[in-house]
């Protein structure tokens, strides 16, 4: 068949596949490149964030503070969840003195997580009964608030870290089962958790031992997730009202807007795709009506007019492979024209595309030529 | 039609493999629509044709196409020829369909009817008589059971349809095949097995 006329629509209709293709790869690989630079700084470094889970206050102060086991189970099958670990309370009065010269008085709590939630475990950390001193964790956070608003307005000494180290605490607990002394001494610092940890073996201990319950529920889930940042993880915490301190957290609504715009810009790629389908079904319906003629001829001499519409579709095949390689050619080369400019503002990214783009292309083309058979061959059948 | 005595047209009528079958059929009797209704390019009938018992009006596309490639070859009266094709591609394009024919068949078969010189030149600037041997040329480039001609020769010089009659009776002889020629007057361009009046 050839048939010189209704070029035009031929060239229209490849150049809206070509575009509404390009803004759906585009689409795609601005996906796969924002994810990369947003969301997963843990995974980048090769591991996971830390949240510490709690339920929210209601307004009434109504409802159990801890966590039952239906809601636990129900947690860690979440698929966010990596692993999972109790935040255990103390069932008992605490309090310490502390200090030299300036005696430093307070009531305490302490919560316990299992060891393996501790990011960067101390040496010392390890209690049995009968140990001379228990370790302490406290988080950076109560640092900072005692040197720059405690210690200043009370004319009280700002510490570092090490000379919090080597600061004798002398702890008291009391409690149903009685009361004890111990000597105690901070080893580490925690960024994620703000509390007041010792090790798990001394909780377990000391809860049976003075507060008469050796496993009390958790009031506190301590999560071991990849990306805190999964909108799957806030809308979770969310409708269960549980809180959590996490920053990464608001990284959630940014890439759920971003997810969203994205998708759109997507749906219109696959809009106007569509759209150079129908303009391409009138462009096959011109042409094989022009050719109605020689179709029938052919027709007569033997040909079928499946065997017609294969040849048609297969002639247009090389067309689909130029733009198949096009449209990979310019995705990459905006890809490396996005990476330098963000190298400059010291952002990476990938300097090569997402294999997600390649495999989307497949299919776009795929459905074109699918789409391109079944139209020639009702054109087809419509004339002979 | 009806009042005229036919020996086709509201009769059962059989043709046998390998027969010659003349009809003579003047003006208006419904040559080529005869011709048609064969070939299956028309099924508006009263009655039926069948083909190796089976009824052609019930001939699916594909099976069809088979009979068209293999079975039956034609030449119409408007020889139906691809105007903006060559000569040679109008050849090529029913050759195509059964590879077992060879491609040097083609100049063999035009030197014989003298229109070597024409294989280049597009179908629309042919003579009547150029692509009426280019259409008799285009019949016998496949196997066939049955050919079937409409006024083949009538654009043609004495000559000439001797050359292109023997060249249909090889092509007949070695397919083994029949022939149902209609045309208008009586001839003997072949050696008929029946002679019939439409």
């Amino acid at each position: 068949m050839r048939s010189g006329q209704g070029k035009s629509g031929l060239v229209f209709a490849l150049l809206g596949l070509g575009l509404g293709m390009l803004v759906l790869l585009v689409a795609v690989q601005s996906f796969t490149d924002i994810g990369q630079l947003l969301f997963t700084p843990a995974e980048k470094a090769g591991m996971e964030s830390l949240l510490v889970i709690h339920k929210a206050i209601p307004a009434d102060h109504a409802g159990h503070p801890a966590f039952s086991d239906e809601e636990i189970r129900d947690i860690s099958h979440q698929s966010f969840v990596h692993a999972w670990g109790p935040v255990t309370a103390n069932q008992f009065k605490v309090s310490a003195t502390a200090g030299f010269q300036t005696r430093f008085y307070t009531d305490l709590f302490f919560e316990a997580v299992p060891d393996t939630f501790l990011e960067n475990r101390p040496e010392k950390w390890h209690w049995d009964p009968g140990d001379p001193v228990l370790p302490i964790i406290i988080s950076t956070d109560f640092l900072t608030m005692y040197n720059y608003g405690f210690a200043l307005s009370q004319g009280l000494p700002q510490l570092s870290e090490a000379s919090v180290k080597s600061i004798p605490v002398s702890i008291s607990i009391s409690g149903p089962g009685g009361s004890g002394q111990f000597m105690a001494s901070v080893v580490g610092f925690s960024n994620h958790i703000s509390s007041i940890l010792v090790p798990q073996r001394f909780m377990d201990w000391a809860n049976l031992h003075y507060g008469q319950m050796a496993k009390p529920a958790p009031t506190g889930i301590i999560l071991k997730v990849t990306d805190p940042s999964d909108p799957q993880l806030a809308a979770y915490l969310h409708t269960h009202h549980y809180q959590t301190n996490a920053d990464n957290l608001k990284f959630s609504k940014i890439r759920v807007i971003l997810t969203t715009i994205l998708s759109a810009i997507g749906l219109f790629g696959i809009c106007v795709i569509a759209l150079a389908l129908i303009i391409f079904s009138v462009y096959l319906q011109l042409v094989i009506s022009r050719s109605g003629e020689q179709i029938r001829l052919l027709s007569i001499l033997g040909y079928e007019g499946n065997t017609l519409g294969r040849l048609l579709t297969m002639s247009m095949v090389p067309l689909y492979i130029w733009m198949l390689v096009a449209a990979l050619v310019a995705v990459q080369g905006l890809q490396w024209l996005v990476r330098r400019s963000l190298l400059a503002k010291g952002l990476i990214i990938d300097s090569m595309i997402s294999p997600y783009v390649p495999v989307c292309l497949v299919a776009v083309l795929l459905v074109f030529y699918l789409f391109t058979r079944s139209s020639v061959n009702r054109h087809i059948r419509a004339v002979s | 039609m009806q009042d005229r005595p036919s020996d086709i047209w509201n009769r059962d009528c059989r043709f046998n493999q390998g027969e010659y079958i003349h009809i003579r059929a003047p003006s208006g009797t419904g040559k080529s629509t005869l011709i048609h209704y064969l070939y299956r390019l028309r099924t508006d009938y009263a009655g039926s044709i069948t083909l190796d018992n089976q009824d052609l009006r019930n001939t699916g596309p594909a099976r069809l196409a088979q009979l068209r490639q293999r079975h039956l070859s034609v030449v119409f009266q408007d020889l139906r020829l691809f105007g903006e094709l060559t000569t040679a591609e109008n050849l090529e394009v029913k050759r195509a369909l059964t590879p077992e024919i060879p491609r040097e068949i083609i100049p063999d078969y035009a030197g014989r009817l003298g229109i070597t010189e024409k294989l280049g030149q597009s179908g629309n600037r042919l003579s009547y008589g150029e692509q009426q041997r280019v259409a008799i040329i285009r019949s016998l480039l496949q196997p066939f059971d049955w050919i079937l001609l409409d006024e083949p020769f009538s654009h043609l010089d004495h000559l000439n349809i001797r050359h292109a009659a023997s060249l249909i009776a090889e092509a007949c002889l070695v397919n083994k095949s029949g022939m149902i020629i209609v045309d208008l007057e009586e001839d003997d361009h072949f050696d008929y097995t029946r002679k019939l009046m439409l």
